[in-house]
């Protein structure tokens, strides 16, 4: 009696061969695939240059990531044989070297939005003489509020 | 990768073959991992122009001036504390962090680069602030 017991608790109880189940995989790999294809095409669209050439931004590990690009006024500087090259798209589709160019634009803009800030995009090899006197008219046209774009890293390749 | 099997049956009914789709979803994963590693982000550090009036007219702490002269040599109260090839600049990072911890927020620093220094370091002194938490931040006028 107890033998046969025993043997129906075995047949009972008796560890299943584990089958290698495939849909689930399936299901973490779609969820895997989906997390990776979404956070590497959710890079912000960005205001590149027209015809400057591609400006490369400097460096900064401690930088905050962007919040938002509402209210902002995005102006590429450039630096090109020497010398300091702008281009905000609103203003001129070519690029112009006298930051005055974008004077009235700047009054038209800060009087629709007050609070409007400004997001300077200049190349690591411009000198500050320029970015001042971006800085300049944008303060003049009532801009106090200014950021500098810079990468997290360094690019590669 | 994922092993074979499947094909066609007896009466040439074809099933879905899986395993194909999972070496295909492996190298898109792959892909899309490598590509994620890779990717640079556009981030920013702000500022206050010079010359925005201020709310409280309470006395603050006397600023700090960091000047940058045009060979990149950072200095902090006309005191050298950063060579041109001190990237990191650790020293100004700690002097800054223990004026905030001593006088808080309100603490003013005037960032001073000559005309021909290079927007590179001009970013590496103000990324230098922004690690010490310096929140009253302008620019004073380049020579």
């Amino acid at each position: 009696m107890a033998k046969r017991l025993q043997r129906a608790s075995e047949t009972v109880f008796a560890p299943e061969d584990p089958e290698f189940q495939i849909a689930p995989m399936v299901d973490v790999l779609l969820v895997i695939l989906l997390f990776f294809v979404s956070i590497t095409s959710a890079e912000t669209i960005k205001a590149r240059p027209q015809s400057l050439r591609v400006l490369e931004l400097p460096v900064a590990k401690d930088s905050k990531k962007k919040e938002t690009s509402a209210g902002e006024v995005v102006i590429n500087a450039g630096w090109e044989d020497g010398s300091g090259m702008l281009e905000v798209a609103e203003v001129s589709t070519s690029k112009f070297a006298d930051p005055d160019r974008m004077r009235q634009f700047l009054r038209d803009a800060v009087k629709a939005d007050p609070s409007l800030r400004a997001l300077i995009r200049a190349d690591r090899k411009v000198e500050y003489g320029f970015i001042n006197q971006i800085m300049l008219v944008c303060t003049q046209e009532g801009i106090s509020n200014i950021t500098f774009a810079v990468v997290d890293k360094e690019r590669q390749g | 990768m994922a092993g074979g099997g499947g094909g066609g049956g007896e009466e040439g009914d074809y099933g879905f073959q899986i395993a194909p789709m999972v070496d295909i979803m492996f190298v898109l994963i792959l892909f899309f991992m490598t590509a994620a590693m890779m990717k640079v982000s556009e981030n920013e550090l702000g500022i206050k122009a010079a010359g925005t009036p201020t709310a409280s007219q309470e006395a603050q702490p006397a600023e700090i001036q960091l000047r940058i002269d045009a060979d990149g040599t950072v200095s902090f109260n006309d005191r050298v504390i950063g060579s041109p090839i001190d990237d990191s600049l650790a020293a100004l990072r700690s002097r800054l962090k223990e004026a905030i911890d001593l006088f808080g927020e309100k603490q003013p620093v005037v960032i001073i680069p000559q005309s021909t220094v290079k927007h590179e370091r001009v970013i590496e002194v103000l990324n230098a602030c922004a690690a010490a938490n310096v929140k009253n931040l302008t620019f004073g006028g380049g020579s």
